[in-house]
């Protein structure tokens, strides 16, 4: 391994770097990496790593030092790997994929070069640790592997979909890493089923809050009347299924104000008269949102570990949430809520939760479950710090399964 | 309900069991027939036979007696006087194989015509269908939600409440 340069933290630190093909905090997976870098950064110096960016340069990003190769993975390259993954998965005989040389080639294309010129700067930064982000990610296991094969790796997989975390492709990813850092237990169960090594994947979850000051602030539009809060992940005017449930809540109920934040609007429907508003766009108005809503109902929960949701039982308030997404888990494991296969369903769902015992009892087991699970910053830490072993070793033992 | 009991598999199940009537759904809208051979005029081939042949010769050809000796001769003048004692009748049965070629071509655009018309008159009716079966499953999903039994004694302003805008009235 290359010697520590001037770069590199000082001695009593360890160094940790995070390879990440795009840094944000949009996405519940751009967010959930820069969750696990701020633990990291509790006991190592963090380096991030992402070919993003027009100029080469590294500067400071909070806690981080954000290295940018400025060699960037193409849209098309990752559209072509995911659809490729995607038919592949759904039109194999056999329970995993078989593929040839070629689809290999092609499923690598345009992946792997942008990582070039991580080598020499893993070499400048002399780090302990690799945090690969992403199940996919082979072109930084690719530069991670060309620096050192030694070095220790612990995966982020950000696995959303099943087809990505069990193909076959990915698996020297899973083969590599020393642990695997899963959000949820979904996450984590088709990770161990798939790969085996069930003592080295980590359920990490997420370090979420209820913010306080949201249950003084009702939302003008709505007030604080008890109303059914409607998610969806569509514009006010499409027609498809979203619209169409959102549709079917306030005409079922039109007795309850019913809120539907779409992306461009949001509606306040009661006695058929509706109140528009501005979209939802500030975690902080959503809160304002969550925390007054009887129910909450995420027709388009988020893909990794269903953030909302999440916030919303953080804030008592129970979800109905589709039964085929990772929302479920938070209603079923959790006991925060119902799910629902089809429209008759979903009504009858939120006529359950509207039911006085009932929500009281959903609210309290959800609200339990997303503070012990998802509530505390300092146990993320230490569940971040246990996952990736020796290199940031925690000062007690972990909650992890 | 006690925290403790509240189990998500047993209020799904128990709602599921509560809402258990007759499920009803809509026929299927039936698929547009194809013609086979996905043409509208079948004749073709004999009609452009007809539009190239309905003029007959009304000259004797000299070619056709063949060469230039007293026997070519005597069939020329056969043919010439044969075709100047027939001429009235071939010229009228020129005029009415004409007739009758734009009868048939009038009889082919007013068939294609007709077939364009049932083409059409079959795809409103099954873009018809396809409505009234989507506007019954709107019915039966509200019927499925609400079962009559119930829906008067429980929640009486449901159905006339809200915008009304449910399947009933469109």
């Amino acid at each position: 391994m290359t010697s520590r340069s001037s770069m590199a933290a000082p001695p009593d630190r360890p160094v940790a770097v995070v390879l990440a093909t795009h840094w944000e905090s949009r996405s519940e997976g751009g967010w959930m990496a820069r969750q696990v870098a701020g633990a990291l950064a509790n006991r190592a110096d963090v380096h991030v790593v992402t070919p993003d960016g027009s100029v080469p340069g590294s500067g400071s990003d909070g806690v981080f030092t954000l290295h940018r190769l400025a060699s960037p993975v193409t849209p098309s390259a990752e559209l072509r790997r995911d659809l490729l993954v995607e038919g592949i998965a759904a039109t194999s005989a056999t329970p995993v994929p078989m593929l040839t040389p070629e689809l290999s080639t092609l499923l690598d294309e345009g992946m792997i070069a942008p990582w070039a010129g991580a080598v020499d700067l893993l070499a400048s930064l002399a780090p302990d640790l690799a945090v690969i982000v992403g199940a996919g990610n082979v072109g930084a296991l690719a530069a991670v592997d060309r620096f050192d094969p030694d070095l220790a790796v612990a995966l982020l997989p950000l696995g959303s979909d099943e087809a990505t975390l069990t193909f076959p492709h990915f698996d020297p990813l899973f083969r590599r890493a020393a642990s695997v850092l899963t959000v949820t237990e979904a996450e984590r169960s088709a990770v161990v089923g798939h790969h085996g090594g069930g003592e080295r994947v980590h359920r990490i979850g997420a370090p979420l809050s209820a913010n306080p000051s949201a249950r003084t602030e009702p939302n003008t539009w709505i007030g604080d009347a008890e109303n059914i809060l409607v998610l969806t992940g569509v514009d006010q005017g499409a027609d498809d299924e979203e619209s169409e449930l959102a549709r079917l809540l306030r005409v079922r109920f039109p007795d309850i104000t019913v809120g539907v934040a779409h992306r461009d609007a949001f509606c306040a429907w009661r006695h058929g008269q509706v109140t528009s508003g501005w979209p939802i766009e500030r975690s902080s108005d959503l809160d304002r949102l969550l925390a007054f809503a009887r129910v909450t109902v995420d027709l388009d929960p988020g893909p990794l570990f269903a953030r909302r949701c999440v916030t919303s039982l953080l804030f008592g308030t129970p979800i109905v949430v589709p039964a085929h997404s990772r929302a479920r888990e938070h209603a079923e494991r959790g006991r925060g809520g119902l799910w629902f296969t089809n429209p008759s369903e979903l009504v009858w769902t939120v006529e359950a939760l509207l039911d006085p015992s009932t929500h009281d009892s959903c609210s309290a087991l959800g609200l339990a479950y997303a503070q012990s699970e998802y509530g505390s910053t300092d146990d993320f830490i230490e569940r971040v710090a246990t996952a990736c072993g020796p290199v940031t070793a925690p000062s007690r033992s972990a909650v992890t399964p | 309900m006690e925290q403790s009991e509240f189990d998500p598999e047993v209020v799904l199940a128990r709602l599921k069991a509560e809402h258990r009537i007759l499920t009803w759904e809509p026929l299927p809208p039936v698929k547009m027939r194809q013609y086979a051979d996905g043409s509208q005029v079948r004749s073709r081939a004999a009609l452009e036979y007809l539009h190239h042949h309905w003029a007959l010769p009304d000259s004797f050809d000299q070619a056709t007696a063949g060469g230039g000796g007293p026997k070519a001769k005597v069939v020329g003048l056969f043919g010439r006087l044969t075709y100047r004692v027939l001429g009235p009748y071939l010229r009228e049965e020129r005029e009415l194989l004409s007739h009758l070629v734009r009868v048939n071509e009038a009889l082919e655009k007013r068939c294609d015509e007709l077939v364009l018309r049932c083409e059409q008159l079959n795809q409103d009716m099954v873009d018809r269908q396809a409505a009234e079966a989507e506007n019954q499953a709107k019915l039966a999903l509200w019927l499925n939600l609400d079962p009559p039994s119930t829906a008067a004694a429980s929640r009486p302003s449901t159905a006339s409440a809200g915008d009304g805008d449910n399947a009933s009235t469109r």
